[in-house]
């Protein structure tokens, strides 16, 4: 990832309110994750699973906070029972889930990329998830505000498809 | 020792703690001896402490007590080296080890034989941890939770629970409003925000 689209991340991060930050380390978040960590305006929390990541950033919502996970799309295969228990037990809890989409349309990366890739939009369909995909940084920053909004809006996650990110 | 026990000697200490309990027996034990609006209970198998952590982390001046159980803190075991690195002292993990799957009529869980949770806790990071087996061991480590620097984690050997009380008589997303509405108040947050939009009714002269 350019510096350049560090910048952006962290513009449309700060744009949309975002002050809690959940992570499991992953390939094209190589740069973004230190400059992440090292931001004083977020509360930056490292996870073994995206799975705990989701329900931590529920508790971190009910605590006042505005979560958003940046995570790779296999986090919404091991998500999506937090996901589930989330929407089923309280009708949802708001965070953003900002989700690189490696194994999409235009990926050359690699065959084990698409797995997770062909699953990401069907879980999200499968959860009623809002979603939208952009497969190159120019509408980054936007994507980020309008997707907290649609967060806010709705009182349930809303999630960003990044693709091509080899590229970004 | 059984758990009612365990959370009639929490409920003692009580006042303005954030607490979440794990689903089957322990959250209507819980209910039935101290419902109150900072009670969050019943997220599903394995979310109770992480949820409790993400609380812990958002307002760390204010006390947040996890009430879960063997086999959901088994089937989450990843959050603990996450509590052991963030350890936020203001977060009391207390795991209530029937030793059991108790609401499916029994089977045994992993701490029925060598699985230990609070030597995972601490090799995980965990700072302070207890295991107990009686109830003035639980007493004192509860009082040391409460004066510890650092998460504390208390897995409290039981029996299965002898009494019997009802459910909770409202349901998850009332719980959760009911819930952040009493952090609001409490914290003075505005969590639950109202749409920025205005709609045209709103502007318009009638």
């Amino acid at each position: 990832m350019k510096e350049e689209t560090v910048q952006i991340f962290l513009r449309g991060l700060k744009r949309a309110g975002i002050d809690f930050i959940v992570t499991l380390p992953f390939t094209q978040a190589a740069r973004l994750l230190p400059a992440l960590a090292k931001e004083p305006s977020f509360k930056y929390v490292q996870v073994n699973n995206e799975g705990d990541g989701m329900v931590i950033a529920a508790g971190a919502w009910m605590g006042g906070k505005r979560p958003a996970l940046i995570v790779e799309n296999t986090a919404l295969c091991l998500g999506a029972y937090a996901l589930a228990g989330l929407d089923g037990m309280y009708g949802g809890m708001p965070m953003l889930l900002l989700v690189d989409h490696r194994g999409s349309y235009g990926d050359g990366g690699g065959y084990w990329y698409f797995a997770g890739g062909q699953m990401a939009p069907v879980i999200l369909d499968g959860l009623k998830i809002p979603y939208t995909t952009i497969d190159n940084p120019a509408g980054l920053e936007e994507a980020i505000v309008r997707g907290q909004a649609t967060v806010e809006a709705s009182s349930r996650p809303a999630a960003l498809l990044m693709g091509c990110t080899d590229h970004w | 020792m059984e758990s009612y026990d365990c959370l009639e000697s929490l409920a003692k200490r009580v006042t303005d703690e954030l607490i979440v309990t794990n689903l089957g027996s322990v959250a209507r034990e819980w209910f039935h001896i101290k419902d109150r609006d900072g009670n969050l209970y019943r997220p599903y198998m394995g979310h109770p402490t992480p949820l409790a952590l993400g609380l812990a982390l958002a307002l760390p001046h204010r006390r947040v007590v996890a009430i879960d159980g063997d086999g959901s803190l088994l089937l989450g075991l990843s959050v603990l080296p996450v509590i052991g690195a963030q350890n936020p002292s203001n977060l009391i993990v207390i795991v209530i080890d029937n030793e059991t799957y108790e609401a499916t009529g029994g089977p045994a869980s992993f701490t029925a034989g060598r699985a230990d949770l609070a030597g995972m806790a601490r090799a995980a990071g965990v700072p302070n941890t207890w295991l107990v087996r009686d109830l003035p061991a639980f007493d004192g480590a509860l009082d040391a939770a409460y004066r510890g620097n650092g998460t504390s984690l208390i897995a409290a050997k039981v029996k299965p629970s002898t009494r019997r009380v009802g459910y909770a008589p409202l349901d998850g997303p009332e719980n959760k409003y009911r819930f952040v509405r009493y952090v609001e108040r409490t914290e003075k947050l505005n969590i639950l925000k109202k749409p920025k939009k205005a709609l045209p009714q709103d502007v318009k002269p009638r």
